[in-house]
């Protein structure tokens, strides 16, 4: 708070310091033996009044207020300080006369309003041991107030404070006038005449708001410098369409359902679409069952040059030396047995008539169960096939791991029939074998694409003589690349049912499980053909008639009545 | 060995009886779902996982690990003791994760298995099939052959080499081109991708539907071939078992 | 051990283990490492395969004790049980475990390949009835001539199916397709391998 020269400073204070202050002026004294007359000085004084003591020779507070140093009246130091003159040498009734100024006689009520004027009043005939002060020079105003009678003050003591105006001499102070003493000892010129404040720091000024509102003198904290306004929120949401929603919310779904473990239910179909399921199936079921009964042989088998992939595999073989040693893999699933039979057993004949020597191997649990049954039940009339005369290392735990461990050192690898104690590769037909590259030729048996792609992968580099492959129907697409290959990592495929009958053919055999199946086959994919051309005709009629009806239910015009009838009703 | 003290033809017979019930009442669901054909897929399931576990456990778990650890308590090492530590160790802590509470014990050692297996595809990706595809989309222009061609004054042959290069190649990239999902953003448009890229997916879309129809069909004659073989399997049966043809 | 150790410690083996394969491939010194840590990797494998035997058996077995579908449960814990102690102690080559595979096994798993015949044939009779669009009648119709020319259909051959339209279609326009779908899946490999072994991918629970 500043005091603006010209302006009464009780104006200038907030309105609930003035409330306060009448309150306090009205409050009765505090009974506590507080000596009113002595004033209370506080006990840390402002640093200007110190200099103001020090400056005019005003005594400080004496010592038993030191001591008994009361506590500060709430608010004391809100009321306006009133300095007063420094008089030293001033005759002692002149002393008395101010010390026993007005303040004196008037009990100075221990107020917040006045509380600095406790030090005028004090008691002035207390010698109160005051600090040294040098020797000062009074001001002409001062000795023109009265002759100093001489009484030297006492280096060590100043002067007793005496009031700045005695009673009746001097009206009342009124707040916010300086009193005509306090103007008397203004410094001439010191204190700006003009408010050299800002504008903005006049409490006049506009908006000043927020918790500073009503203060003057205070710093303007907006518009420009804080701007007490609510930060403009911006928004996180992530912008997406709605097509970009969808597809997230498909997305989502599909990873929910996925963590689902799906129920064992069973599926309920509606009986029209039961009875066109089970006339489906019928049909099917009897174009595969009547060759199959009457063993008819009608349908022609395909021409050699048909699928190159097929002779690939024969020339292959058909220029193996005798006692070729031939490693088979076996990763063939059970489901695919019977279909993939005919082909494995053609060309294992071939490999058997050209005097082979047949190792087997299989990264299947099933595998060597598998090789077993062919051998033991499809190749029983062959007589290599009968006389055992092949290896079967049996199962190669760990897929691509143990291919990859099989192909680097094979006598080393971990194979059930080294684990069951029997060492095959002691036998005279595995003299010659010390790595995989040591066979004639590499044959990989499977139902599935992944199974055959791995071990063309892991045994690119490991086959110099090529790797042929018999492999179910549903292989054989996704195997096609890998003939064209640059380089070829795959020389041959015999695949399916028309592999097998194909293949009989190159070897010139009238009869075989190829032949057995062709007609069946054959039969069997043009009912196949047709139920797919018919259903799909009748899906397609069906759509029509409803989309038609649909058509017509919309533009039906609705009944519109006449405007009134002839009979004017 | 323990073999059942039962005439082996007449084991044979029935198991072959057993076979082809089996069959029809899979056979049946064709037609409708039944109880009992989902009591014959949980028998399957159960003998399934069974044998397999067994072939597991004889083949591999006894004489890599059993009989070592036997064999070294009896003072007859047949591995080095390191070996067997490291083996032992790691089969317990795979072992863990049949407890819920200390399956992350097993984690280190499944960890080991996907090391492994990465490395192992990478390896047989590159060599096994990038490298010899992307040689042959590359090679689908046979300069020589087409050089030979025009030196020997087959201007058609010429023709079908450049125009079964384009096809090829252009399928291939094409193919590619489909997956291709990188966009650029466009505000609050919908991203949309290069003009090229969507036109060469455009066509992409094509040569997939042809390649899915190619394996739907692989597919198709596949398991008509398994219907074919098990119909004929039952009549083989009924024949037999009736004394006919 | 502090569970807490296990990500970092996982994440480290399977970095460590895979950088020393695939470092393996092309320096010929580090093949009996590889061959030492690959017959770690079999027998590893043998046991995570008998551990989804102990998991199935666990799963079926609180069925049971639930009373959830507990005919069914039963029937696979006995067939299960019956299964694994027959091979366990015969082999696989013995009498009983053959006769179990040969009787049990292959026919229910050939018929169940069997049945998804006719269930294709439906599917696909249903294709245009679902929707439609260019890709529909693209793949039906490539369908259509692939089957036509897969060879005589009721005894009757259609040379220009199975000797001109049908090898074009196979080994022209689908193998270039096939080929792009091989080296798409080949890519995606790489990238899979190359995320786990630099770390970014941890599908090990780490």
């Amino acid at each position: 708070m500043t005091y603006h020269s010209g302006q009464d400073p009780e104006e200038s204070l907030p309105d609930w310091l003035k409330a306060l202050r009448k309150r306090q002026s009205q409050e009765p004294t505090s009974p506590e033996g507080e000596d009113s007359s002595a004033p209370e000085p506080d006990e840390e004084e402002p640093d200007w009044l110190r200099d103001i003591r020090q400056r005019y020779g005003f005594p400080e507070s004496g010592p038993e207020t030191d001591s008994h140093q009361k506590p500060e009246n709430a608010l004391s130091d809100t009321q306006p300080i009133i300095p007063s003159r420094a008089v030293e040498t001033r005759p002692n009734h002149e002393r008395e006369v101010f010390s026993q100024g007005p303040m004196a006689e008037e009990p100075i009520e221990d107020t917040p309003e006045q509380p600095s004027q406790e030090w005028i009043n004090e008691e002035p005939a207390a010698e109160v041991p005051q600090p040294e002060s040098p020797r000062r020079e009074f001001p002409d105003w001062l000795e023109e107030l009265g002759e100093v009678e001489g009484t030297a003050i006492k280096e060590d003591e100043l002067a007793p404070h005496i009031p700045a105006f005695t009673e009746g001499t001097e009206p009342e102070l009124i707040p916010g006038v300086l009193p005509s003493w306090l103007e008397a000892i203004r410094p001439g010129g010191a204190f700006p005449q003009e408010d050299t404040r800002s504008e903005e720091m006049l409490p006049s000024a506009e908006k000043i708001g927020g918790p500073l509102a009503g203060l003057s003198g205070v710093l303007p904290a907006e518009p420009d410098a804080i701007q007490s306004f609510k930060p403009p929120v911006y928004s996180a949401r992530l912008e997406v369409t709605d097509s970009q929603s969808q597809h997230a919310a498909a997305f989502k779904k599909m990873l929910e359902e996925e963590g689902k473990p799906k129920g064992d239910q069973g599926h309920q179909v509606a009986l029209p679409i039961r009875l066109i399921n089970t006339l489906i199936g019928t049909a099917i079921f009897v174009a595969v069952l009547v060759p199959l009964l009457s063993q008819s042989q009608l349908a022609p088998r395909p021409e050699p040059d048909l699928l190159p992939e097929n002779a690939a595999v024969f020339n292959r073989i058909d220029v193996l030396p005798s006692e070729a040693p031939v490693l088979i893999g076996l990763d063939l699933q059970p489901a695919l047995y019977g279909e993939t039979k005919a082909a494995i057993t053609a060309v294992i004949n071939h490999l058997l008539e050209r005097q082979a020597r047949l190792v087997f191997i299989s990264t299947q649990p099933t595998g060597p169960g598998i090789v077993e049954r062919l051998l033991q039940e499809e190749l029983a009339n062959q007589p290599a096939g009968a006389e055992g005369n092949y290896t079967n290392l049996g199962y190669l735990s760990g897929g691509m791991a143990a291919l990859r461990s099989f192909f680097s050192d094979p006598r080393s690898a971990t194979v059930s029939m080294s684990a069951l104690g029997l060492n095959p590769w002691t036998s005279p037909a595995f003299d010659s074998i010390d790595s995989v590259s040591d066979f004639a030729l590499v044959l990989v048996v499977s139902s599935n694409a992944d199974d055959a792609r791995i071990w063309i992968e892991q045994g690119a580099s490991e086959f110099p003589n090529g790797l042929i492959a018999i492999t179910s129907a549903q292989a054989a697409p996704l195997l096609r690349p890998y003939l064209q290959g640059v380089p070829q990592t795959l020389q041959g495929i015999v695949s399916g049912v028309q592999g097998a009958v194909l293949y009989e053919r190159l070897r010139s055999q009238e009869v075989g499980g190829g032949r057995d199946l062709w007609d069946a086959y054959s039969f069997g994919l043009g009912a196949i053909l047709l139920l797919i051309l018919l259903g799909g005709l009748s899906g397609r009629l069906t759509h029509m008639r409803l989309e038609r009806t649909a058509t017509k239910i919309t533009y039906t015009e609705p009944e519109t009545k006449p405007a009134g009838d002839q009979l004017g009703n | 060995m323990i073999s059942l003290e039962i005439n082996p033809e007449l084991l044979a017979q029935i198991g072959l009886v057993i076979a082809a019930v089996l069959t029809l009442i899979t056979l049946s669901y064709a037609f409708r779902d039944n109880p009992i054909f989902r009591g014959v897929l949980y028998l399957f399931v159960g003998v399934a996982a069974g044998y397999t576990a067994a072939i597991a456990v004889q083949d591999v778990v006894l004489p890599q690990l059993a009989y070592p650890i036997l064999d070294q308590l009896a003072g007859t090492p047949t591995k080095d003791v390191l070996d067997l530590a490291v083996r032992v160790g790691l089969t317990t802590l795979l072992l863990t994760k049949l407890s819920a509470r200390a399956t992350r014990l097993g984690s280190p050692v499944t960890a080991l298995l996907v090391g492994v297996g990465a490395a192992l595809a990478i390896g047989g990706a590159i060599q096994g099939t990038l490298i010899p595809q992307v040689g042959a989309a590359a090679g689908f222009f046979d300069v020589g052959t087409f050089d030979l061609a025009l030196q020997g004054g087959y201007y058609g042959e010429g023709i079908q080499i450049i125009f079964e290069g384009i096809i090829l190649l252009l399928a291939t990239t094409s193919t590619l081109a489909y997956f291709h999902f990188g966009a650029q953003s466009r505000g609050k448009q919908e991203p949309q991708r290069n003009i090229f890229i969507d036109a060469l997916a455009r066509l992409g879309t094509v040569f997939i539907a042809i390649a899915l129809a190619t394996l739907f069909t692989g597919v198709l004659q596949a398991t008509l071939g398994a219907l074919i073989e098990r119909v004929s399997f039952l009549r083989d049966v009924v024949n037999s078992l009736f004394g006919l043809q | 051990m502090n569970l807490r150790l296990q990500t970092p410690l996982a994440t480290a083996v399977a970095i460590a283990f895979g950088f020393i394969i695939l470092a393996s491939l092309l320096i010929p010194d580090l093949m009996d490492v590889r061959n030492q840590i690959l017959n770690w990797a079999i027998l590893l494998a043998a046991i995570a395969l008998f551990l989804g035997f102990a998991n199935l058996f666990q799963v079926h077995l609180q069925k049971l004790r639930n009373k959830e579908k507990s005919a069914y449960s039963s029937i696979l814990i006995v067939a299960m049980l019956v299964t694994f102690a027959i091979t366990l102690w015969e082999g696989s080559q013995g009498v009983t475990a053959a006769w179990i595979f040969n009787n049990i096994q292959l026919p229910i798993e050939t018929s169940l390949m069997a049945v998804l015949a006719i269930s294709l044939t439906i599917a696909a009779a249903q294709i245009l009835q679902q929707r439609k669009d260019l890709m529909s009648l693209v793949f039906i119709g490539t369908v259509f001539i692939l089957i036509l020319s897969s060879g005589p259909l009721f005894g009757i051959e259609l040379p220009v199916f199975t000797r001109t339209i049908g090898p074009i279609v196979n080994n022209f326009l689908s193998v270039g397709a096939l080929r792009g779908l091989l080296i798409g899946v080949s890519l995606g490999t790489l990238a899979s391998g190359l995320r786990i072994l630099l770390g970014s991918d941890r599908p090990y629970g780490g």
